[in-house]
């Protein structure tokens, strides 16, 4: 499913809640956790944790993996966690709002 | 946060922030399945331009890049930078010419407000030389309401003066101006004061002397001021200095004396010296009065002078600014000026162009390959705009300092009484102009290729294995469609030329009413012991006479100058009037076989006849038209 514009940030500053991350492990993280549904695109989540990085919501530093690899792991910054709260709020508000205007699945006409 | 990121203009951080994300995709491609990221290439190049200046390093990689084509062809670059340089060059020093001539406000207080009351004759014979009556000036002076000041100067008097005529005698241009002249042009001396109006009024022999006369006699020095000039035969006091810049009535006014101190004036023998029109008046307009408003009052003011006086007023008087007074004569041969090299400018333009697009056809392969490789057709226009930009900001370049070496040039090519030369330089104006010039142009020749090269078919192109492949037709119409143009804008600067020589050509053929081939006029400056001899009936010649010169058949000597013959012959007619004034004897005076002067003498004439001479030198012809011996 196509994310929807705007929402790859936040997805990515929630999945870093739960503690640091590399790149990789965001992208499977954020797959895992939507049960499959969401499917993201590399090419997109890398310039945003860029973004987020330039903003200083995330913050990275180079560290030993569980498969004792080098990687880059981002971890939320308490600036980032205080977005991450207004976000969280604003979508929750958005999505109350949306669901009340569609209001129940209408009946399909016979 | 949007927009950039100020860390990364600098390149080594740049470069450390990319050996960073190169390492981390690679850590990350080894984690994932194969393909499983995607492309990696367009990760790193979306989280490059999360730094915010991709745009601009493209720009300096497209300049780059443009410098590098140059040195590839640097003989055809160097010929575009050239005929850019040129073109550029001679605009600039036309402009500069233009703007300090007539755009450039004049050196007075609220300069917009000066004006000149030239009087012109709306009927045959036009018999007017712009002056106005001492009569009109009075008149004005008292009646007219749109004005805040009014001066007057005697038109041509003391056209050359003798200065110091016990030695060397020194010709100079002087002005008999009313006292208010210089407090209405808003300019104090440099040094003592101006003649006041009680001076005026008594006539006093006071003279303000030019800073570059007070240079030349005095050295600079502030003993100058109570000293006394010999002019003439007469002592005159120095009073003031007045700065290099005012030029007012003529541009190398270098003495000012009061008007009424003037000879003339008091010549008992003089018939209606009130009303002889031999004044140039000046006015102020006052704050928020408009021109057409200030010809209207001087209108109803000539018509009740007119019902007085008909006979002394049959000329109509015009208010004209004083700038179009000054500048009015070179205004429209500097437009002329400026159009042609304006032409020329186009003539370049276009030239450069039709080079461009030839080559623009050699390079439909590479630029068939960018697109190919997924560059715009945005893309492609900018690199094309950014490489004229180069070549035509480096003619811009070298334009400006060609220009720095033709403004001079041109400044001393000027006819010396060309107005306000001084003010003439390059400048910052001048280097704003080329700017533009050079980005316009550059624009310009960017856009006429690039039109060409977007729309080349890439397969088409990339097949042809030929490097000249024939051309396509939109590029041909559009290169003929230059040539058609170049030619018409060459054509017409050529027909413009022709069209000037033959008025020159006709101007130098219009009959003055005498022959004036082989007439010959030389002023000359006299020394005071002549002047002491009687000065009114007859020429004083030295007991000698004047030397014989055998080239001349005829030769005469007159007070006036004669550098308009039309003017002379005005002027004759009068004289049949009217008494001849003491400076304009000479007329009268001529002899039917005139004394010669030689060849030996003729660098060092010292001698002649009237205190404010002129020698002329005619011919026979000349004679019998308008002087009765």
């Amino acid at each position: 499913m196509e994310l929807l514009q705007g929402t790859l940030e936040m997805l990515a500053l929630r999945t870093l809640l739960f503690g640091p991350l590399h790149g990789y492990g965001i992208a499977k993280a954020i797959r895992g956790t939507s049960n499959e549904v969401l499917d993201i695109e590399f090419g997109s989540l890398y310039p945003a944790l860029k973004r987020l990085e330039a903003k200083g919501w995330i913050a990275s530093k180079w560290e030993i993996s569980e498969h004792n690899r080098r990687a880059k792991y981002y971890r939320l910054t308490p600036l980032g966690r205080k977005q991450l709260v207004q976000e969280h709020s604003k979508w929750s508000e958005f999505v109350k709002a949306v669901a009340d205007v569609m209001g129940a699945t209408p009946a399909r006409k016979a | 946060m949007k927009g950039r990121n100020l860390k990364y203009l600098l390149p080594w951080r740049r470069r450390a922030e990319e050996r960073d994300i190169q390492e981390e995709l690679h850590t990350l491609k080894q984690m994932a399945e194969p393909g499983e990221l995607g492309s990696l290439t367009l990760a790193a190049e979306n989280a490059r331009e999360t730094w915010g200046w991709t745009r601009i390093e493209n720009v300096f990689a497209d300049i780059r890049y443009a410098f590098h084509t140059f040195g590839r062809q640097r003989i055809f670059y160097s010929l575009v930078i050239s005929i850019l340089a040129l073109g550029i060059a001679l605009s600039v020093a036309v402009f500069s010419l233009v703007d300090g001539i007539l755009l450039r406000p004049l050196p007075y207080r609220n300069p917009q407000q000066l004006t000149m009351l030239t009087s012109y004759a709306n009927k045959p014979p036009f018999s007017t030389n712009g002056s106005l009556s001492y009569n009109d000036y009075l008149q004005f002076r008292a009646k007219a309401h749109s004005f805040s000041a009014l001066a007057i100067t005697f038109r041509n008097g003391w056209s050359r003066v003798t200065l110091n005529a016990e030695t060397d005698p020194l010709p100079l241009q002087g002005a008999f101006v009313s006292p208010n002249l210089f407090a209405m042009f808003g300019r104090s001396p440099l040094l003592g004061h101006t003649f006041t109006n009680e001076e005026n009024s008594r006539a006093e022999r006071v003279v303000v002397i030019s800073e570059g006369l007070w240079r030349e006699r005095f050295g600079s020095s502030p003993q100058a001021i109570g000293q006394d000039l010999v002019i003439g035969r007469d002592r005159w006091k120095v009073i003031g200095v007045m700065p290099s810049d005012f030029h007012i009535p003529f541009l190398n006014t270098q003495l000012w004396a009061p008007v009424l101190s003037h000879p003339d004036w008091h010549d008992t023998e003089e018939p209606n010296p009130l009303e002889r029109q031999r004044w140039d008046v000046m006015a102020r307009l006052k704050p928020g009065v408009a021109l057409a408003a200030a010809q209207r009052e001087v209108d109803s003011i000539e018509r009740g002078l007119k019902n007085a006086l008909p006979e002394f007023h049959t000329d109509e008087v015009r208010v004209v600014p004083l700038r179009e007074h000054f500048t009015g004569k070179v205004e429209r041969h500097l437009f002329i000026l400026f159009a042609a090299v304006s032409f020329l400018l186009l003539i370049a333009c276009a030239n450069v162009a039709n080079l461009l697009l030839a080559r623009a056809s050699q390079r439909e392969r590479e630029f068939a390959i960018r697109t190919a490789l997924g560059a715009g057709q945005a893309r492609i226009l900018r690199q094309l705009v950014i490489e004229a930009l180069a070549f035509s900001c480096a003619g811009g370049v070298l334009g400006v300092a060609l220009a720095l070496c033709l403004v001079p040039l041109l400044k001393a090519l000027a006819p010396p009484n060309t107005p306000l030369l001084d003010s003439v330089s390059m400048n910052e104006r001048g280097l704003i102009l080329a700017l533009l010039l050079s980005v316009t142009v550059g624009v310009l020749l960017g856009t006429a290729p690039a039109w060409q090269a977007v729309r080349c078919r890439v397969n088409d192109s990339l097949k042809a294995a030929e490097r000249n492949a024939t051309e396509s037709r939109p590029s041909r119409r559009f290169k003929s469609l230059l040539i058609t143009a170049e030619f018409a804008v060459a054509m017409t600067l050529l027909t413009g030329a022709g069209l000037l020589i033959r008025s020159f050509v006709a101007v130098l053929s219009v009959n003055p009413g005498f022959h004036a081939e082989r007439v010959l006029t030389v002023p000359i400056a006299l020394p005071a012991i002549l002047l002491h001899q009687e000065r009114r009936s007859s020429i004083a010649m030295p007991p000698s006479g004047l030397p014989r010169f055998p080239a001349f058949r005829l030769s005469a000597v007159s007070a006036v100058s004669f550098f308009s013959m039309k003017h002379v012959r005005m002027r004759c007619e009068r004289w049949r009037v009217m008494h001849p004034s003491r400076n304009q004897l000479g007329l009268h005076s001529f002899g039917p076989r005139f004394p010669a002067i030689t060849s030996k003498r003729w660098g060092s004439l010292s001698y002649g006849a009237a205190s404010f001479g002129k020698a002329t030198v005619l011919n026979r012809r000349w004679w019998p038209l308008s002087i009765r011996p």
